[in-house]
């Protein structure tokens, strides 16, 4: 009898393991993506940058919708009221001193945000990675007690912020507990590592993190989500001049 | 006891200010050194404002932001009368459909950091100024204007600028209508480019190089590797304004054109090397060197070169050209942000060209002392501060 049990829980344990390599890595990708996608979401939080020279820390609200509309306003006193609107196809900055809204275009997306390790195109590097890189599970392993995929991902255009990236899920959440950001020659450029995860409407978000430019010396920049709003009412056209220049 | 309370009444008005309104310091100082006519001078020198912001509403905005002129800061007024400016004052208030803007404000139409043709409001176009500010164009004026969103990326704007009062020998006059300023402007995306155009009736100029008039105006931009910008207007001044102003320049000297181009540059992932190049073109003043200060000349450019480091340091090239005159003002800049909100800069600003040039090493005997104060070469040290 006894044996019989042991052997359906290891029926059960193997099955189980079964079924979760029996994922392909787009199934993978495609839910980490689902669990990141929100049809709005509003933020508030900071920007923690670490240098030799000590702490520099940049607070923002933000507004989302999808995977392509984006609203970060700053509101530490040295940036206060600078604006972005980052959408799909454009990029505009605005300047409250100057009442001036700037649009940007080129290279200009790859640039840090407020010298912190974050660029532009970090920030909407959207949740439809699978038209952006081709993926691949490289197996199993384990980060700070997680068992996590591992994820190969190689970009499929030079549209894309960075040519390759490896990511390590949870199994559970699907949560990206870490991932590397590699040059085109295989140069390691920023590592990310999950510290923090809040459960909200049934969905893991993660509300705070660490990037670590890999090509600097002791630099790091914290994001910290303080608030989050999931599915707020934003209103037809709130992704606009209108609004950036408010 | 009574002590108490009147310091509890003294405060319970801020408590309440903190609680409604953004209060912003920004303090700009520094140690300039330069050249003069006839020796070199040593003084403090920079900037002082304080900004009052409404806290956020969505559907009403107020702002003041106070100017304290540097004489000021370091003790050398001379004046009774309070040196202080009130830069902005305005409220904005957005309604279903439309957004107005009240008061004292800026409206930048057209693009251009430097020289921009289509900035028929406030006119971008002086080529003397200063190129250590942090905003190198910042006038304000009064206004009221109203902004019809027309989708995400589109909007129609109408302007109307009151004229200010006139200062003449019995004192304070007021204008009368034909003074005042009026106009709009249309702004869209369409393949890609940035189109934008509008018409100004002006009234009464803003600025130094400011022209009254008929005002309209084109601007696009758009993006061919580097980003570029081009604008275009003129002005056609009416009888009345010929007749009150005999000096008022006619259309074809007053059209201009101003192209721009930008382009940022990472370089190694933590760097930023950003090229701006912008040209101001008049193709119906001189494109001789008339030996005479203050002429406008055909050409005029501004280059700028930025190296932005991963630490927090800059470092940059600015200059504007006068290649009719062959004269130039070279600004050379670099700057540390140590801690949160605070700058070490330091600038060296050169002129270079005759005494009767738009910019010249050694004024000689064109010196007006009104208006000159460095003759050659400045030097400057300080801090930005923001809190």
């Amino acid at each position: 009898m006894k044996n019989k049990k042991t052997t359906a829980i290891l029926f059960l344990l193997f099955f189980t393991a079964t079924l979760l390599w029996s994922q392909t890595a787009e199934e993978i990708i495609r839910k980490v993506d689902e669990q990141q996608y929100f049809a709005t979401m509003k933020t508030t939080g900071s920007m923690i940058t670490n240098d030799r020279f000590g702490t520099k820390k940049v607070d923002y609200i933000s507004w989302s919708e999808g995977n392509d509309n984006f609203i970060i306003e700053f509101t530490s006193a040295a940036e206060r009221g600078q604006k972005i609107l980052r959408t799909s196809d454009e990029l505009f900055l605005y300047y409250p001193d100057a009442e001036e809204i700037i649009r940007l275009q080129g290279a200009a997306l790859k640039q840090s945000m407020m010298g912190s390790d974050i660029s532009y195109e970090d920030m909407t590097a959207g949740n439809d990675t699978l038209r952006q890189y081709d993926v691949e599970l490289k197996g199993s392993e384990t980060i700070d007690g997680k068992d996590c995929f591992v994820i190969q991902m190689t970009a499929k255009s030079r549209k894309v912020p960075y040519p390759a990236q490896t990511l390590w899920i949870e199994k559970e959440t699907y949560v990206p507990e870490q991932v590397r950001y590699f040059s085109k020659s295989g140069k390691l450029l920023k590592e990310m590592r999950v510290l923090e995860v809040r459960e909200m409407e049934g969905k893991v978000i993660i509300s705070k993190m660490v990037l670590e430019d890999k090509l600097k010396k002791n630099s790091s920049t914290e994001m910290v989500l303080d608030e989050i709003e999931i599915n707020p009412v934003l209103g037809r056209d709130f992704f606009s001049l209108d609004q950036l220049a408010w | 006891m009574k002590k108490i309370i009147i310091l509890l009444l003294l405060f319970i008005p801020l408590a309440a200010l903190s609680a409604e309104t953004e209060v912003l310091s920004d303090l700009e100082f520094y140690n300039t050194v330069y050249r003069g006519i006839d020796e070199w001078h040593f003084l403090p020198s920079g900037n002082a404002s304080l900004s009052f912001r409404s806290v956020k509403n969505s559907n009403v905005q107020g702002h003041t932001e106070i100017e304290f002129f540097p004489v000021d800061l370091y003790g050398a007024g001379a004046s009774t009368v309070p040196a202080l400016n009130v830069k902005r004052a305005y409220v904005r208030t957005r309604f279903p459909g439309f957004r107005m803007t009240l008061g004292k404000s800026r409206l930048v139409w057209g693009q251009g950091t430097v020289f921009n043709a289509g900035d028929v409001v406030f006119g971008s176009l002086n080529p003397v100024l200063d190129l250590t500010q942090t905003e190198l164009r910042s006038d304000t004026a009064w206004l009221t204007s109203v902004n019809v969103p027309l989708g995400p990326f589109s909007f129609v704007e109408g302007v109307v600028l009151p004229p200010a009062f006139e200062i003449s020998e019995t004192g304070l006059s007021t204008p009368g209508l034909d003074k005042t300023s009026l106009g709009g402007r249309f702004y869209f995306l369409a393949g890609g480019l940035k189109f934008e155009g509008g018409y100004l009736y002006k009234g009464q100029t803003k600025v130094d190089g400011d022209v009254i008039g008929h005002r309209p105006y084109i601007s696009l931009q758009g993006n061919i590797g580097p980003d570029w910008y081009l604008s275009s207007s003129l002005a056609v001044p009416t009888e009345q304004q010929k007749k009150d102003n005999p000096g008022t320049p006619d259309w074809k000297e007053t059209w201009m054109l101003s192209l721009g181009f930008f382009h940022m540059q990472e370089i190694n992932r933590n760097n930023t090397l950003n090229l701006r190049l912008e040209t101001l073109c008049f193709p119906f003043q001189n494109w001789e060197n008339r030996a005479v200060r203050d002429t406008v000349y055909g050409l005029y450019l501004y280059p700028e070169i930025s190296w932005t480091t991963g630490d927090g340091t800059f470092y940059s090239v600015q200059s504007v050209i006068s290649p009719m005159d062959a004269s130039a003002m070279i600004t050379g800049g670099a700057g540390w942000n140590i801690y949160q909100g605070l700058f070490l800069v330091g600038y060296a600003t050169f002129m270079a060209g005759d005494d009767t040039s738009t910019f010249a090493w050694n004024r000689g005997d064109q010196w007006d002392s009104s208006r000159d104060y460095i003759n050659g070469m400045s030097f400057m040290t300080g801090l930005r501060y923001k809190f």
